[in-house]
């Protein structure tokens, strides 16, 4: 039943933001399969700048996925404590590190859900990225869900290291802009290359060079070494 | 029966219990065989502790004021038929004792002491 | 002990050089309504908190239900129902959503016991959370431990906010159901008047340390207050004196036993004694809690003396 307290606690958020995805992908595909023929009505310029700006708002929206981590990680259990509702959960006959992951589950599969509906968009050839065949759309899936988990994932933990959804928020957002800052500095001043989330898509596209594992398997290491830093704290929570 | 407890006084509530029923006993508002509440009922309308209740009925079965039957209730004895004279004259001497002693200490005269006493039995009604 | 359904031995609490308790040792036997009394920040909620695992100890020891606290959390709160002082619950569910939802983590859950609770304290069972009133909030919270039918029910200020009909309705059904079966109930109040009426026994705790644990019959009984009027009496903290005060020529003791041998006591030392009563809780409380203030004029100010004896 912890489960269905999760889902009502993120349903109006995760439909919120799947309503909106699902919105650009039918404005998208309004404008590409035109079924009542107004855009071919239009002359060349105006028919030109819908299809840009649908194809624009869709790569755009398919790629900002990962930020609705930012939102869905708020809600995870480091809430309990802002609303003072901890004092009742953490009482229930259930460890803290079954709450904690059981909540977290639920998000990360509420993300898994949103990058698939955004790459659905990409198979319907909504948006100006190709996909190539199935290697192609499963390698820029792991990529995707990659980025989504971690950023859901930063956010959570943030969430429950600071008891606070806002507070949660904002560090995560730091934490993101510092490590690029991070990324920038050591890549321009030093050269030295680290490794960061945009090889996920490099990787994802080198069909060439073959396709490396790495960046995935080590940003979701990344993600759960910060869920086991979250899970320490939890357990040793005063209330 | 209506039984009625002060939990603020310096009594304890298990001998306020005891004592309300005795006087009702006494008062033969209360007859051999008629019940008495459950101990939970009784807890539960006085909004004590069941274990006062309990502590209470136990009391007055030692006293043989009442008698449980096995699997529940409780009735008042029947005027004690079991004991003799000379245990009943036992049991109420320190009850006498006191009484005898205090009307000494507040200074008030064997005549006066004894007139007391007959009012209060007269306020029973004298009945055994 | 497993007669024992808490007890705590020195136990110690410091939030950032606040010892909110400090060395508190405490015994609740099975199957005993036990009232915790104190003041506001005596440390009360404190206890409570780290019995159940949300707050862990800086020092000492306790075991609930003979589980220890920091290493058998899970079992003990199996078997404890707790109803908080924080009466804050998820404010989109209603009372009957929350029941299903606690409901899943307890096998023993009683609907009968939480069905009788829901009509007794009158629980409006379709509104959300949010929109209870402060009294109804803490209604569904004993709701939700009341069904649990657990061994031990840990309650902290159960009566916050309650009116005095719903208090009734309360206390009634804790006579009814918790007591009865041989359950335990441990409950922080500062409402001397329905601990005086429900529980059989009484934990005073004052600046984290335990002023006096007894029976409540044993109060009524034996404890008295000595008023007695003299020069130079003693106000130490030798049995059965348990607290002492003076104040100018006045002298009051509160004594645990013999009040009448104490009495004889002090008349042979040349005091006259004014008064040996006998005392409300609220008395008691008051007794062992007050602090004098240092009086200006008479004798050499004010002494005051406290012993906490292990009965």
């Amino acid at each position: 039943m912890y489960l269905w307290k999760c889902w009502r606690d993120t349903r109006g958020s995760f439909f919120t933001l799947l309503g909106a995805l699902l919105a650009v992908g039918a404005y998208c595909a309004y404008v590409k399969f035109d079924p009542f023929g107004w855009i071919a009505a239009k002359p060349l310029e105006s028919r030109f700048l819908w299809q840009s700006l649908a194809t624009a708002l869709l790569n755009i929206t398919v790629e900002l996925v990962p930020a609705a981590g930012l939102f869905l990680g708020a809600l995870g259990v480091g809430v309990e404590f802002e609303k003072g509702t901890a004092d009742f959960l953490l009482t229930r006959p259930r460890s803290r590190r079954y709450f904690l992951w059981t909540s977290w589950g639920l998000g990360a599969a509420q993300m898994v859900v949103l990058v698939l509906v955004s790459n659905l968009f990409q198979l319907a050839r909504l948006g100006s990225r190709r996909v190539e065949g199935p290697g192609d759309f499963l390698r820029s899936l792991a990529a995707l869900c990659t980025l989504a988990l971690l950023c859901y994932s930063v956010t959570y933990v943030m969430t429950t290291l600071a008891r606070n959804s806002r507070n949660g928020t904002a560090l995560a957002i730091l934490a993101f802009s510092a490590y690029e800052g991070l990324y920038a500095w050591l890549r321009f001043w030093y050269g030295i290359y680290i490794p960061f989330f945009v090889n996920l898509f490099e990787s994802a596209f080198h069909t060439t060079a073959g396709f490396s594992f790495a960046p995935v398997a080590g940003w979701l290491s990344v993600c759960l070494a910060l869920m086991l830093v979250a899970q320490f704290r939890m357990e040793r929570a005063e209330v | 029966m209506i039984l009625h407890v002060n939990p603020s006084s310096g009594l304890p509530l298990y001998l306020q219990i005891e004592a309300q029923v005795k006087q009702a006993v006494a008062a033969a508002a209360l007859k051999a065989d008629d019940a008495l509440p459950s101990v939970r009922k009784l807890a539960a309308d006085l909004r004590i502790n069941p274990n006062t209740v309990a502590r209470a009925y136990q009391n007055l079965e030692r006293d043989g004021v009442i008698r449980t039957v096995p699997g529940g209730g409780c009735y008042v004895a029947d005027g004690m038929p079991g004991l003799l004279k000379t245990e009943k004259v036992r049991r109420l001497r320190p009850h006498a004792q006191q009484i005898a002693v205090e009307g000494m200490q507040l200074r008030l005269t064997p005549e006066e002491i004894l007139k007391l006493v007959q009012e209060e039995l007269q306020k029973l009604g004298g009945k055994t | 002990m497993s007669d024992l359904a808490i007890s705590t031995q020195g136990l110690v609490k410091v939030y950032s050089k606040v010892k909110a308790v400090d060395g508190l040792n405490l015994s609740v036997p099975r199957g005993a309504v036990y009232g915790f009394l104190g003041r506001n920040g005596a440390g009360k909620t404190t206890t409570l908190k780290m019995l159940l695992g949300l707050a862990r100890p800086t020092a000492g020891s306790a075991r609930v239900l003979g589980c220890d606290i920091v290493r058998q959390r899970a079992e003990i709160l199996c078997r404890t129902a707790f109803v908080g002082e924080n009466k804050a619950l998820y404010d989109q569910l209603t009372p009957a959503e929350m029941v299903r939802f606690t409901r899943s983590f307890y096998p023993g859950w009683s609907d009968a016991a939480a069905e009788k609770c829901a009509r007794q304290l009158e629980i409006p069972m379709q509104q959300k959370f949010a929109k209870l009133s402060k009294g109804n909030r803490a209604k569904v919270w004993l709701l939700l431990a009341l069904g649990q039918a657990a061994e031990l029910l840990l309650l902290d200020e159960p009566t916050a906010g309650l009116d005095p009909f719903m208090n009734d309705a309360l206390l009634k059904l804790l006579a009814e159901d918790t007591a009865f079966e041989g359950r335990t109930v441990f409950f922080s109040s500062h409402h001397l008047a329905e601990v005086e009426q429900i529980c059989d026994w009484v934990g005073i705790i004052d600046e984290g340390r335990m002023l006096l644990e007894a029976r409540l019959d044993e109060i009524r009984e034996h404890y008295r207050l000595v008023i007695a009027a003299g020069r130079d009496l003693p106000v130490g903290k030798t049995a059965p004196v348990v607290a002492a005060a003076r104040n100018g020529q006045f002298s009051r003791y509160l004594v645990a036993r013999d009040a009448e041998a104490f009495a004889a006591q002090l008349k042979s030392q040349g005091a006259a004694v004014t008064d040996v009563t006998p005392l409300s809780l609220r008395e008691v409380f008051l007794e062992l809690v007050r602090k004098e203030e240092p009086c200006t004029s008479g004798n050499a100010g004010v002494t005051h003396a406290v012993a906490s004896l292990p009965f």
